[in-house]
C-alpha cells in the first residue's frame, strides 16, 4: 500500500467518523520465530497477520479500535 | 507483497461476514481441509484452532474518560507434528490458497526442527472429543452499552473523590470474549465460548506538605464471569472505604520491622500462591525449557513426591474445572479434558502442571491438560491452571485464626512484590495492613512488606479458614514465553495464618 492510498483511506475514515482527529494504522506482519531450549527446538512458527487500528480523539478523550474486521468499515472503526 | 487491493479484499470480506465463519459447519470444513492437507504432507498429528478474540477496555481518571479500547481478531493456527518435531503457522487470511500455504509452512518448519532436534516429541494418548462448551457467565459484557459502563466507573470516581483528603482516582473496566474452535487429526471437534470480566480502581491521597502519598486499589479479582459480576460487586461502597483507608495510611505509623504472625486475606494471598507455587510447579520451568518472565524453578524433579513444601495445612490444588476460574476450560488446546489434581498434598510436593507432550519427560508425571495459546496466532505450550490453597475440611474462621495472634498483621490486597528466578526468596507488599494485638485488630499500619523463602513460608502456615470464607483472586494477564503470551489465571484460598514471618518497613530510609 502506498502513502497516497493510506492517506485516501484515512480521509474516508475521517469523514465517516465526523470527528476532528483520527489516525488509521494498517499493517501486514510476517513473523517467523524459532526458539531453542536445552538444545531442542521448542516454540517455533510463522505468522502472517493483516491488521488495522483506528484511534479517534475528542478533547482529552481517546478511543481505539483494532482488528482486521474493522478496517473495511471506517465508520465502525471511528 | 500485499497490495492495497488484496489487503482490502481480506478486510472487506471481514465486514461482509466471510471472515466471521461463525457457523460451525464452516469451521468444520476449514478444519477438514487443513487436517487433510497436513496428513497428505506426512504429519503424524495435526490440529487447527480457529478463534475470534474480542477485548474491550474503558479507562477513567478524575471523572474523565481517558480512553476506550476495542480489539478484535479472528484467524487460525495450524500445528503439525512430523518426524518427531512441531511446526506451526497462523494467518487471518481465510482464502483457500492461504490455508494451503499455512499448512505447507507448518510442515516445512516441522521438517526443519526435526533435522536439529535432540529428542522426538512424544504425545500422551488421548481420545477424540466432540463438545460445545460455554463458560459460566450470564450476561455477555459486550452487550452492555458503553454509556452504562462509563456510568459505573463515574460512580466509583465520584465516591472516591468525595472522601476528604483524596486527590486522585483512576478506574478501568475490561471485558474479554473468546470464541474458540479446535479440531485435530484425532477427530476431535471442540467449540468453547469464554467470557472474562474485571473492573478495578486506585484511589490516592496526597499530603502535599510532607510530599507524601498513599494509594489503595480495589480488592475485586478478575473473574470468568460476565457483566453480572461487575454489577453485583459493591464498587461505590468500596471506593469510599478505599478513600478513607488511603487517607488513614497517610497518617498511619510505619510498621516496626521484625517478626510477626501474618493473617493473609484471600485478596492478598492469591498472588503469593501464584508466584511461589503456581510458577515453580510448571514442569517446563523445572526442567529448564522455559525461563521467560518467571525464571526456572527450585522444585526440580528429584524433589517430586518427597519434598516438604509446606505444613500439613498446605494443600495446593490445580484445577481447570473450577467454576469462574480464569483458566477454566472444558478442554485444553491439545484437546484434552480439563482436570483437577494436587500439586502439594498435606505439605508434600506431589505433581507438576503438564501438557500431553510433557507427560513423558519425567518418570511418573502424568498429562494434566495445561496446553494453552493466548491467540490463534500463538504457539500452544504449557500454561498455568487455576492453582489454589484448598481448605479441605477446616472448621476454623478468620476470627478464630486472629484470636490466637499476639503480635501480628492482617494484610488485604496485593501490592508490589519481588521473587527470585527459582521462585525461592521473595518479598510481598499489600494494600491494607491492620496491626493485630492480642487477638484483635487495632490500627492501620503502612509500609509493610514481608520476606521469606518459599518452603519456610509455607511450612510456617498453621491454619487456614473454612471453605465458607473462600475467595478467588487472580491475574488477567500472566506473561510467559517467547514470543510473549498472556494467560488469565485464578488463585483461590481462605484466610490463612503464618507464624513468625520477617516483616520490613518499605518506607524506611537508609
Amino acid at each position: 500500500m502506498t502513502r497516497g492510498e493510506a492517506r485516501e483511506l484515512t480521509r474516508d475514515a475521517l469523514e465517516a467518523a465526523e470527528l476532528p482527529e483520527i489516525s488509521i494504522q494498517l499493517s501486514y506482519r510476517k513473523h517467523g520465530f524459532l526458539r531453542f531450549a536445552r538444545n531442542q527446538p521448542t516454540t517455533s512458527g510463522l505468522t502472517l497477520v493483516g491488521s488495522a487500528s483506528g484511534t479517534a480523539w475528542k478533547g482529552k478523550r481517546k478511543a481505539t479500535v483494532r482488528g482486521g474486521v474493522d478496517l473495511a468499515n471506517a465508520e465502525k472503526a471511528a | 507483497m500485499l497490495t492495497r487491493r488484496s489487503f482490502l479484499a481480506v478486510t472487506a470480506a471481514a465486514s461482509a461476514g466471510q471472515l466471521l465463519a461463525a457457523e460451525k459447519s464452516d469451521r468444520d470444513k476449514l478444519a477438514d481441509q487443513a487436517l487433510e492437507l497436513a496428513k497428505k504432507a506426512g504429519a503424524a498429528y495435526a490440529d487447527i484452532r480457529i478463534s475470534r478474540y474480542d477485548n474491550q477496555g474503558l479507562f477513567t481518571r478524575e471523572m474523565q474518560v481517558s480512553n476506550v479500547v476495542a480489539d478484535s481478531s479472528y484467524g487460525y493456527g495450524v500445528r503439525v507434528l512430523k518426524s518427531g518435531a512441531w511446526g506451526f503457522a497462523a494467518t487471518n487470511d481465510f482464502r483457500e490458497k492461504e490455508l494451503a500455504a499455512a499448512v505447507a509452512s507448518a510442515i516445512e518448519i516441522a521438517e526443519a526442527n526435526a533435522a536439529i532436534k535432540t529428542r522426538p516429541v512424544r504425545l500422551a494418548p488421548l481420545k477424540a472429543y466432540t463438545a460445545d462448551w460455554k463458560s459460566g457467565y450470564e450476561i455477555d459484557p459486550f452487550t452492555i452499552p458503553l454509556a452504562r459502563k462509563v456510568d459505573l466507573l463515574m460512580g466509583v470516581n465520584e465516591a472516591a473523590l468525595g472522601v476528604k483528603g483524596v486527590s486522585f482516582v483512576s478506574s478501568y473496566l475490561r471485558a474479554v470474549h473468546e470464541d474458540r474452535y479446535f479440531a485435530s487429526s484425532l477427530d476431535s471437534r471442540i467449540q468453547q465460548d469464554v467470557v472474562r470480566s474485571h473492573a478495578s480502581f486506585q484511589v490516592t491521597a496526597v499530603d502535599r506538605a510532607k510530599g507524601d502519598s498513599q494509594s489503595r486499589r480495589s480488592l475485586m479479582g478478575p473473574t470468568q464471569r460476565g457483566w453480572e459480576a461487575i454489577e453485583q460487586y459493591p464498587f461505590v461502597a468500596e471506593a469510599e472505604q478505599a478513600g478513607e483507608e488511603a487517607v488513614a495510611k497517610l497518617k498511619a505509623p510505619a510498621v516496626e520491622p521484625g517478626e510477626y504472625d501474618l493473617l493473609l486475606h484471600p485478596t492478598h494471598l492469591w498472588l503469593t500462591i501464584h508466584e511461589s507455587c503456581g510458577h515453580p510447579t510448571e514442569l517446563d520451568r523445572a526442567l529448564g525449557y522455559e525461563a521467560n518472565y518467571a525464571g526456572t524453578s527450585f522444585l526440580t524433579p528429584d524433589k517430586l513426591g518427597k519434598f516438604r513444601y509446606g505444613s500439613k495445612w498446605v494443600n495446593m490444588v490445580a484445577d481447570r474445572t473450577q467454576p469462574h476460574g480464569l483458566a477454566t476450560v472444558a478442554y485444553d488446546d491439545d484437546g484434552a479434558p480439563a482436570q483437577r489434581w494436587y500439586l502439594v498434598r498435606e505439605g508434600v510436593f506431589v505433581e507438576y502442571q503438564t501438557t500431553r507432550e510433557q507427560a513423558g519427560l519425567v518418570k511418573g508425571v502424568k498429562a494434566h491438560g495445561c496446553a494453552h495459546a493466548d491467540n490463534w496466532s500463538s504457539v500452544v505450550f504449557q500454561r498455568m491452571p487455576n492453582v489454589s490453597l484448598d481448605p479441605l475440611d477446616s472448621k476454623l474462621t478468620e476470627q478464630e485464626l486472629m484470636a490466637d495472634i499476639k503480635k501480628g498483621i492482617l494484610i488485604l490486597g496485593n501490592g508490589s512484590f519481588s521473587i527470585d528466578q527459582q521462585r525461592y526468596n521473595f518479598q510481598f507488599g499489600g494494600q491494607v495492613f491492620w496491626e493485630i494485638k492480642n487477638g484483635k485488630k487495632t490500627r492501620i499500619l503502612r509500609d509493610v512488606a514481608y520476606q521469606s523463602r518459599t518452603p519456610e513460608f509455607w511450612n510456617a502456615c498453621d491454619g487456614v479458614a473454612r471453605r465458607e470464607e473462600y475467595l478467588l483472586g487472580g491475574a488477567f494477564n500472566d506473561g510467559k514465553g517467547e514470543p510473549p503470551q498472556s494467560n488469565a489465571v485464578s488463585h483461590g484460598c481462605t484466610p490463612a495464618r503464618f507464624r513468625g514471618i520477617k516483616v520490613i518497613s518499605t518506607g524506611r530510609k537508609a
